[in-house]
């Protein structure tokens, strides 16, 4: 863009104590170098007089709070640079407090609740300790984390704008990336003590589908599901009751049959008295042909099976 | 610890309290942090990095300019692990006072719009050194002076407001990203900086020009200064940080900076940076005693930079909060629960609930007013300061309060996130902080570390080798001088300004 052309942002509005629904207001703004969606709704304030509810504190990727949707993509206003034709609106997985500000504090009490600290069982000795930087290599990219949530916002198993992950029965519903980055953060950390796999497994973990939405969007580039999620699903399929098993034995059944068998599959992850239970549906989906009993695959189909498995290891 | 106390506030420090806060730092602070999990950076042997001039005193955590919030972080989620009740995106809007002691503050919740009371028998004050105040400010979006603006209302000492710290390489451009440092001190893993460029491109500074001087940031300012004189910069921008002469594996490994500046689209191996001034911290601030946090109010204590002892180190802050806890703890004990003042509640609750108003046809937005207050500031009391520009600088504030104001209102009444509420308080308290900073600048007669007189281009040890404090009185403002710890006395007794080896 160039210095002489202007910035139509379409800036949602909505106030739940006293309007029936949203409403769009529109801004023109001149672009300036570099100029950030921050900068346009700094403007629209500043210079169009609108007195628009937004929250940001340091404009520069730290505090993690400016998270808002752009032409629907979920994006730090500080991070994304203006375009000429933008819709701004909310995050998603939140209620909205008012205009672009989000009620983020079901993902912050879960991080919270799910023991975001080291624990150690064995006394500290010294500073310096002694431990390299290969040591903290898996980790260190989930320093960067800033807790703006904006992966936990477009995630597809974390439930609706009613307000984030809910607890029912003693589990959880899935907190979201955002929360399992955080506890990844202590959890693989080379001095945790702390045995993490009951509280993940109550935090629904499985639910995760792997879909990578949460990578795709993270604004300083985390890997996700590979550093985060996948490591923590090893912790929780470790858990008492067994439930968060499933998609592991899931990924190993394919990696191991190069298709889905779904008779070691039911005993792996459900044990023999679930999958004998099971029998019936077993015996209906050989006949109809949805599972086999031998799997035959090809050389090359193992070969290209093998390689996406590589691929996807951290 | 020599450098500090005799660099970094130009001989006003205590260095008695230096010498604490730093063994603090060593024995205190770092074993606790990584007790916890911080993680200090390390390299493939596990020695600790750091920058080659330095030796182990310069460490990260873990990359050049993320430490202070990993450090926060790391602390904010012990104080909520443990269930201490914090109240989150919440403004105090006062300190309540009864017979010259504090006891307690109101306090404005944004997400939900209550006004309420909490009642203390100790107060502690921690609203940080950085206040933004003028158009380009380190300091974040809440930080408007507010917590220097309650505790000169409530009758507190003030010292060394005038002596306001600036950043000679920020970003320029986008403006949301005017907090983005580009650090004038060496890099990890080397003793290479950053070096300034003019108009021209052509270096102008860099850390090793002058081997005796100890303080880059010093440094920056009078070789910028220089280059403004001769047209080849701008204090608002018009000249350039470079990287070029750096490794960019070092770059990459070690500066949080460099994902900014690749996402503008800058190759750093080749291009340079455009820069700007900045306003950063105020070396002083709320008068304390260092050795307890105290200020001159009963009751209220003022630890880590928002107090009077000019230190801007995340560790300094913690050996202050430390202090501040256990005299805040051993008073609490000790002390029934103080009465409130009989109308002093209503009295602000009053003032804030008028706030709450819609803004008039012709009205500002307080952002919009706030916008004035900080063009002036940058106007008239940048880097370089005379008694003309104070002078008027005061005057144009003087028309702010008595013209924009009275008009200012909101955009709406609602009390949802409604942030233009507490922006309409802000603006009450950055032109009390403002004016007061003015005001003490005119006091001091001379120039001393960053703070300029163009007037008075000389450092007078003689005469002002002491601080200026400042309280509220019934005529106005009253002044006084008191002397400083001079521990380390500097060598001459008048030195020239832009050329003195510190």
């Amino acid at each position: 863009m160039d210095a002489a052309s202007r910035i139509s942002a379409r800036i949602f509005r909505f106030d739940p104590a006293s309007d029936a629904e949203p409403r769009y207001e529109a801004v023109e703004v001149p672009h300036q170098p570099h100029m950030r969606v921050l900068d346009v709704l700094d403007y629209a304030v500043e210079e169009c007089g609108v007195g628009l509810g937004y929250r940001y504190f340091c404009g520069v990727k730290r505090c993690g709070m400016c998270g808002v949707n752009v032409n629907g993509k979920p994006v730090l206003a500080c991070w994304e640079e203006a375009t000429p034709d933008m819709v701004i609106e909310p995050l998603g997985n939140m209620p909205v407090i008012r205009d672009l500000t989000v009620d983020r504090s079901a993902f912050e009490r879960a991080t919270i609740d799910l023991e975001p600290r080291l624990v150690r069982k064995a006394p500290y000795a010294s500073f310096p300790e002694p431990y390299t930087h290969r040591d903290v290599a898996a980790t260190f990219p989930l320093m960067n984390c800033i807790e703006c949530y904006v992966c936990s916002s477009t995630c597809p198993a974390v439930s609706g704008p009613a307000g984030g992950p809910r607890t029912a029965g003693g589990r959880r519903d899935f907190v979201g990336p955002g929360t399992l980055v955080q506890i990844a953060k202590v959890a693989l950390h080379p001095k945790d003590e702390l045995d993490r796999s009951a509280m993940l497994e109550q935090a629904s973990i499985d639910h995760c589908m792997s879909c990578y939405r949460c990578e795709q969007v993270c604004p300083v580039g985390i890997p996700i599901v590979s550093h985060a999620i996948m490591p923590l699903r090893g912790v929780a399929a470790k858990g008492p009751a067994g439930i968060a098993r499933f998609p592991l034995e899931f990924a190993e059944n394919v990696r191991t049959h190069v298709d889905i068998h779904s008779g070691s599959l039911f005993v792996k992850a459900g044990g023999w008295l679930r999958a004998l239970a099971s029998l019936p549906m077993l015996l209906g989906m050989l006949v109809r042909g949805k599972t086999r009993m031998r799997a035959r695959p090809s050389a090359r189909a193992r070969r290209e099976v093998e390689a996406l498995f590589e691929a996807a290891e951290p | 610890m020599a450098i500090r106390a005799r660099y970094g506030s130009s001989y006003l420090n205590d260095p008695d309290y230096i010498r604490r806060a730093c063994r603090f730092t060593e024995d205190v602070f770092f074993p606790e942090m990584e007790q916890r999990g911080l993680y200090i950076r390390r390299d493939d042997r596990g020695e600790l990095v750091t920058s080659h001039d330095r030796k182990a005193g310069n460490v990260w955590a873990p990359n050049q300019g993320f430490s202070g919030t990993m450090i926060m972080e790391l602390l904010r989620k012990e104080v909520l692990a443990r269930r201490v009740p914090l109240l989150h995106e919440t403004m105090v809007t006062a300190l309540l006072v009864r017979d010259g002691t504090v006891c307690g503050v109101t306090a404005l919740d944004i997400v939900a719009g209550e006004f309420f009371v909490i009642r203390a028998k100790a107060v502690i004050i921690a609203t940080g050194p950085g206040n933004y105040l003028a158009t380009r400010s380190t300091a974040t979006r809440e930080q408007c002076g507010n917590g220097f603006a309650m505790a000169y209302r409530a009758g507190a000492d003030m010292q060394d407001l005038e002596m306001q710290w600036f950043h000679a390489s920020d970003i320029a451009a986008p403006k949301s990203w005017m907090r983005l440092h580009l650090y004038p001190n060496p890099m990890p893993v080397t003793d290479q900086s950053i070096w300034l460029h003019g108009a021209d491109r052509r270096m102008f500074f860099h850390l090793g020009m002058n081997p005796k001087v100890k303080q880059p940031y010093y440094l920056q300012l009078r070789y910028l200064y220089d280059e403004v004189r001769k047209g080849n910069a701008d204090w608002h921008g018009g000249f350039y940080g470079g990287y070029t002469h750096i490794e960019p594996e070092i770059m990459e490994n070690y500066s949080y900076q460099t994902q900014f500046f690749k996402h503008l689209g800058f190759d750093i191996t080749k291009d340079l940076i455009p820069c700007a001034i900045t306003w950063h911290m105020t070396f002083g601030g709320i008068r304390t005693d260092n050795r307890t946090m105290a200020t001159t109010l009963e009751g209220l204590y003022a630890p880590g930079g928002c107090g009077s002892h000019g230190v801007g180190s995340i560790t300094y802050v913690s050996y202050d909060g430390t202090l501040a806890a256990d005299q805040a703890c051993e008073r609490a004990r000790h002390i029934a629960m103080p009465a409130l003042p009989e109308d002093g509640v209503q009295r602000e609750q009053e003032r804030v609930q008028r706030r709450l108003q819609q803004r008039a046809a012709q009205g500002l937005l307080p952002a919009q007013v706030k916008k004035r207050v900080r063009a002036v500031m940058t106007d008239r009391m940048g880097y370089v300061k005379s008694e003309a520009r104070m002078a008027a600088a005061l005057d144009e504030l003087a028309e702010i309060r008595d013209r924009l104001l009275p008009a200012m209102g909101l955009g709406s009444t609602s009390r949802n996130w409604n942030y233009d509420w507490s922006e309409a308080l802000d603006a009450e308290d950055m032109l009390d902080v403002c004016e007061l900073t003015i005001r003490m600048s005119m006091q001091r007669k001379e120039s001393r570390g960053y703070f300029f007189r163009e007037d008075y281009p000389y450092i007078d040890n003689r005469q002002w080798l002491k601080h200026t404090v400042a309280r509220r009185a019934a005529s106005g403002v009253e002044f006084e001088f008191t002397p400083a710890a001079p521990i380390f006395r500097p060598e001459n007794e008048i030195d020239d300004f832009l050329t003195a080896e510190y």
